[in-house]
């Protein structure tokens, strides 16, 4: 099945909420630790670094309200720091967006400290509509892998390739 | 070898080429301390550190990025006093390099606040040529845990890095 966003009833979230799940159940494999951010024109963090994945699925299975406006730099800003105060060696922020950008922090400004501090970042953008401000202002970066996508199973490839379970 | 903060301002109002001579003058003067550099306008952000390489420092400064609304720099010494906590870096100072607007986001008190119950020193550095209004009652008031300065010099920087340092 590789219907289109268009076509997807779930919505965009759901979709997201899917293959995060889909890419925690095998990190899980692999012991490692996950948090998690919700955005929209703010962050909020939800989850600090864990290994208790039973919460992250029970975050995930909740009902999330949307709200207007995009806020994705807030967004990495509050993903690096989970990490601060942990030894963690490998660094990922995966971000799962629509690729809009109208709030916050500049996205340019918010991937400094984690690139200078050797984060990888990775942006799944969910290509609806073809407008994707953040993939125009971030993908200059060597450390920043930008993935667009417009089906499901583009999103699941995606993330699991990001993870290297493919 | 100290951690000290440089907070940019980084709304338009701030010259870039000042912040620069600022910055480049600091490093000359003290190049032998860890810094962290963090900007901040109505939202703030750490862009890199700890680092001691001045190359690397200001080369990080040309990349922050102009940033709107009014410059507040409580959340800036809020996020450098967690991020020095949890990393446990032995921050002894913050210097701010703002515009001073004439109507504050936020009284300077909270920055100053959290700073001294944090045991960092704050230092303002503003290119204004005279204080803001709301500078003269408050740098009667203030205690001895905040310097105001106005306008760029050798001599100020010396006495920053002094008081930060002492």
């Amino acid at each position: 099945m590789n219907k289109s966003f268009q076509e997807l009833i779930p919505s965009k979230l759901d979709v997201a909420k899917e293959a995060l799940a889909a890419a925690v159940s095998r990190l899980a494999r692999k012991g490692a630790y996950i948090g998690l951010v919700f955005f929209a024109g703010r962050a909020f963090p939800v989850l600090n670094l864990t290994n208790n994945y039973n919460i992250f699925y029970t975050i995930l299975s909740r009902r999330i309200r949307t709200f207007e406006a995009s806020a994705p730099g807030d967004a990495i800003i509050e993903a690096s720091k989970l990490f601060w105060g942990t030894r963690c060696k490998e660094r990922k922020i995966i971000m799962i967006t629509d690729g809009d950008y109208n709030e916050g922090v500049p996205p340019e400004a918010a991937v400094l400290y984690p690139i200078n501090n050797k984060y990888n970042i990775y942006l799944i953008i969910l290509n609806i509509k073809g407008h994707d401000k953040i993939g125009e202002l971030l993908n200059k970066y060597n450390n920043i892998k930008i993935y667009y996508t417009k089906s499901r199973n583009e999103v699941l490839s995606a993330i699991l390739s990001i993870i290297g379970e493919t | 070898m100290a951690v000290l903060g440089i907070g940019i301002d980084s709304s338009r109002s701030m010259p870039r080429n000042w912040i620069f001579n600022v910055v480049t003058d600091l490093l000359d003067m003290a190049g032998d301390n860890e810094y962290i550099v963090g900007a901040f306008s109505s939202t703030a952000y750490i862009a890199s550190g700890p680092e001691s390489n001045p190359e690397k420092i200001l080369r990080i400064i040309e990349l922050i990025p102009f940033s709107p609304g009014t410059p507040d720099p409580y959340p800036l010494v809020r996020e450098l006093v967690e991020f020095a906590a949890l990393e446990r870096l032995p921050l002894r100072g913050i210097l701010l390099l703002w515009s001073m607007p004439k109507k504050p986001r936020s009284p300077c008190y909270y920055a100053s606040s959290l700073a001294l119950s944090s045991m960092v020193k704050l230092a303002v550095l503003t290119p204004r040529p005279y204080p803001p209004r709301w500078a003269y009652s408050y740098t009667r008031e203030c205690d001895n845990n905040i310097v105001f300065y106005y306008r760029k010099s050798k001599e100020k920087l010396r006495e920053i890095i002094n008081f930060f340092l002492e």
